[in-house]
């Protein structure tokens, strides 16, 4: 007799016995039995994977501060020197091994080195030269461009925002082949990618995503997109463009007001205006309005004297608001807001337009002072809240 | 007639385990469901430097209220206002401390009394007056105190704290909480990133008992040294990571703990703000929050996220422990009976229908329920009618699964980023895990119990102050040495 079982048939036999074993129990011990195995087993699971995962985490610590001891003063040093350190003097300089192949695990400990060091150096003038050439001789672009490539979502979105965080270099083919992914956050990790560090065509987010509901994470991450373009001189978008477009969603356009603001684009202050005549959504308004009252744009004055009579509360106060920032020192507005303050019932209400008398100059001082005669009791710590030092009263709410 | 009674209770027994156990299940999954989605899609760096300079982070307020606190006041305080967020503002609400609280505050701040156009929106003791510093130093600006009448709850304080903030968003916290420096990136990402509206958003919290804490700051995070901060911790990590997570990716949070939460301002303020009546604050300050936004028609989001926030100190002696417990369980039977109306009603979308049910069969009913199998136990074993292997093999079957459960647990704890560096913490964990069931569950049981047999005889309610060793202090070893 062959006494010698293979797997399957093993198994079944200590079912089997556990079978005959409790067959002589009532059907809730059997059950409970069964119940008690299989959660002891999915606990051995578990704890197996938490033991896995605490050592992957303890190497990854180890490594990471093994890392920084041994090079991260010399790295600190080649990204502020101004000296050219080209890929080969890095190697040298910090005895990197030059033929070595890129190891997933190991080099994704290097990612917090870079990551640290320039949030260190990018304020101190970091040599982007430099930079680059320290990153190509870590191999971190390869690196990046094997996560990209991953199967693992997590490794393809982390990889990207890596990329945008230490500022790497990354072929524009191998981000832009997730440009139309299934999966939202990687086709706007992808196309943020493209806007930032592409050539050609990279406002493909605006041109193709406009129509789609712009979620703050969206303009977030877009406007740092767009500072970064700015600050290194390349061309950022015509937002009034977009902002005119009737497929474009009102997120959108809200998104692209706020960015005109945001970067003062002055010259595009008429076509705002005309926006903004032709506006009902009150969002949108208020944006418009908050837009030009920052930009200073004084033509617009008439125009928001007309819609104050047909505002709603919110909007009257992003009005009483834009017409303090335009400061163009027309008596008309002190007269305006003086009305309304004698209309205004409520102490948010009263607060801002005081604050805004109280910063408009002379006419407004001596309006703001008359108020202040002129007003009871029980309204006079408005006033003195106004002009408490202390108080921020622009952010009363 | 006893053989029945007996008979159906079994059943009863049996189908109620059945279902607790089934939803336990069903809560694991849509937790990792939800875990893994939040692992995959957040990074929480590329957060903190996208938010670090962006004009578009929403300013936030933290509220914090404060009685009889000169102990830890002022490290509690720099604690806060240490906190990395671009723009924030730290409310403290003095709650009439009688101790020195606001002389301290106002010597260490450097503070005066502000003529500040204080508008009561929602109703509190009456108000004294706001203070802020005169000192140039622009970390101390952020800083606002507001000293009011002592109004004898948690909950009338932060009223008057929700009456002064002036942003859209606002954090409700303890004084005594230590928050992560990244808490407030973390807690507001999930209101960036919703295209619904998010009204609250909860995040994990844990024991800082063990923690060594200088001066106001975590310089360690450490699972507890004694045992019953040892078990809430492990409650906590279960409530958080597991019940409160699978709840949420339903949209049918019950509740946005009192510790560390933040809410929408202006929902809270028409809503009501919070119940200074209600044992159950946090839990109340919810329900009225999604009552206000399902009545007008609103749609809402509350949601939870794994990583943890913020460090509290929780009860360390048994008195201190019944006390609170107890106070809970009068606020869970309080709660269901002020707000019976939304259980099965349709106008309350997944809240009344989902999340209530689940709180009044598991929640409010379980301790009964169990109170009612202990004394069908005892009564069976004095008339000898006990089924030991049946008895044993169950109990056997419930304690594993409960062994199960903190595995899951702790997973879930080092995928949302372990809160502990050293592995040896969850030794103890696991060790507080083997005892629980015996040693901390009928405890929790009793105490409850004790809550509602309070609540329906009506007896006066003290609330009692909670004994703190104070946060700035580090483990008695480690000061001999220095």
């Amino acid at each position: 007799m062959d006494y010698s079982l293979d797997f399957f048939t093993y198994w079944k036999y200590h079912i089997l016995v556990l079978y005959y074993w409790l067959g002589e129990y009532p059907p809730v011990v059997r059950f409970c039995a069964i119940f008690i195995i299989v959660n002891l087993l999915l606990a051995i699971i578990f704890l197996l994977r938490d033991y896995v995962v605490a050592e992957k985490v303890a190497v990854d610590n180890f490594r990471v501060k093994r890392y920084r001891q041994r090079f991260y003063e010399g790295m600190k040093e080649i990204a502020l020197s101004p000296n050219l350190y080209t890929q080969a003097d890095v190697v040298a300089y910090l005895r990197l091994s030059p033929r070595i192949r890129v190891r997933p695990k190991k080099w994704k400990c290097y990612v917090p080195l870079f990551r640290e060091l320039y949030v260190e150096v990018k304020d101190s003038g970091v040599n982007k030269e430099n930079w680059s050439n320290m990153l190509y001789a870590f191999k971190m672009p390869t690196y990046f461009e094997m996560q990209v490539r991953s199967r693992r979502m997590k490794e393809r979105l982390d990889a990207l925002k890596d990329v945008a965080d230490i500022s790497c270099d990354l072929k524009e083919a191998t981000a832009a082949r997730y440009l139309y992914a299934k999966d939202d956050a990687l086709r706007l990790t992808s196309r943020l990618h493209t806007a930032r560090f592409g050539m050609s065509y990279p406002f493909r987010v605006f041109a193709e995503d406009c129509g789609k509901e712009y979620t703050d994470e969206v303009c977030i991450k877009l406007h740092w997109v767009l500072k970064v373009r700015h600050d290194l001189g390349l061309s950022i978008p015509n937002f009034v463009r977009w902002c005119s477009l009737p497929d474009s969603s009102i997120s959108f356009r809200l998104f692209a007001v706020n960015e005109i603001r945001l970067f003062g684009f002055k010259s595009d202050c008429p076509e705002l205006l005309n926006i903004l005549k032709t506006c009902k959504n009150e969002k949108l308004s208020c944006a418009l309005i908050q837009a030009l009252g920052e930009l200073q744009y004084e033509p617009a004055e008439q125009e928001f004297f007309k819609r104050y009579l047909y505002a709603g509360l919110t909007e009257r106060q992003y009005l009483s608001e834009a017409l303090g920032a335009i400061n163009s020192g027309n008596p008309e507005v002190v007269r305006f807001l003086e009305e309304d303050y004698r209309k205004a019932t409520s102490a948010v209400g009263k607060i801002g337009l005081l604050r805004v008398l109280y910063d408009y100059g002379e006419a407004g001082r001596e309006s703001f002072n008359r108020l202040k005669a002129e007003a009871p009791e029980y309204d006079r710590i408005y006033f003195e809240h106004i002009e408490c030092k202390l108080i921020d009263s622009r952010k009363y709410a | 007639m006893r053989d029945t009674i007996i008979n159906f209770f079994n059943y009863f027994v049996i189908f109620y385990s059945g279902i607790l156990i089934s939803s336990y299940v069903a809560m694991v999954l849509l937790a990792l469901r939800k875990h893994i989605k939040h692992n995959v899609y957040h990074n929480e760096l590329h957060t903190v430097r996208l938010l670090r300079h962006s004009p578009y982070a929403p300013g936030i307020s933290i509220v914090a209220p404060a009685y009889n606190e000169e102990k830890t006041i002022i490290t509690n305080v720099y604690s806060l206002l240490s906190l990395e967020y671009p723009d924030y503002e730290v409310v403290i609400v003095n709650d009439g401390s009688k101790d020195k609280t606001l002389d301290l505050l106002i010597s260490e701040f450097d503070l005066v009394k502000v003529p500040y156009a204080y508008v009561e929106k929602i109703k509190t003791k009456p108000f004294r007056a706001v203070y802020k510093t005169q000192s140039d130093n622009p970390v101390f600006k952020r800083l606002i105190v507001v000293d009011k009448e002592n109004g004898g709850t948690k909950a009338d304080a932060s009223n008057a704290g929700v009456n002064v903030v002036s942003n859209k968003y606002f954090v409700c916290t303890d004084v005594d909480c230590i928050l992560d420096k990244y808490a407030l990136y973390r807690i507001i990402w999930p209101i960036l990133q919703s295209r619904r509206r998010v009204i609250a958003v909860s995040a994990a919290m844990r024991m800082s008992n063990g923690c060594i804490v200088k001066d106001g700051q975590m310089v360690q995070t450490r699972a507890p040294r004694s045992l019953l901060p040892l078990f809430q911790d492990l409650e906590y990590a279960r409530s958080f990571l597991v019940g409160k997570s699978a709840l949420a990716s339903l949209n049918a949070m019950q509740n946005v703990s009192g510790g560390f939460g933040m809410f929408e301002t202006e929902v809270v303020i028409k809503a009501g703000g919070y119940d200074g009546d209600s044992f159950a604050e946090d839990m109340d300050m919810v329900a009225r929050m999604i009552r206000y936004m399902c009545d007008s028609g609103e749609d809402y989001r509350i949601v939870q996220i794994p990583e943890t926030c913020c460090w509290t100190e929780g009860p360390s002696t048994l008195k201190v422990l019944s006390r609170q417990r107890t106070r809970w369980g009068r606020g869970l039977l309080q709660f269901f009976i002020v707000h019976h109306d939304m259980l099965w009603n349709r106008t309350y979308r997944q809240y009344g229908n989902l999340t209530l049910p689940y709180i009044l069969i598991f929640e409010l009913l379980a301790p009964v329920i169990e109170f009612i199998g202990y004394t069908m136990v005892f009564y069976l074993f004095l008339i000898n009618a006990v089924n030991y292997h049946t008895i044993w093999v169950a109990f056997l079957g419930l304690y594993a699964f409960a062994q199960m459960l903190t595995t899951c647990v702790v997973s879930f704890d080092m995928y949302a980023g372990t809160p502990f560096p050293k592995r040896s913490n969850y030794i103890l964990i696991f060790l507080a895990s083997m005892m629980e069931p015996i040693i901390y569950h009928p405890l929790s049981v009793f105490f409850s119990l004790r809550g509602y047999w309070r609540h329906i005889t009506g007896r006066r309610m003290i609330w009692g102050t909670m004994t703190r060793r104070g946060v700035n202090q580090e483990p008695a070893k480690k000061k001999k040495k220095s």
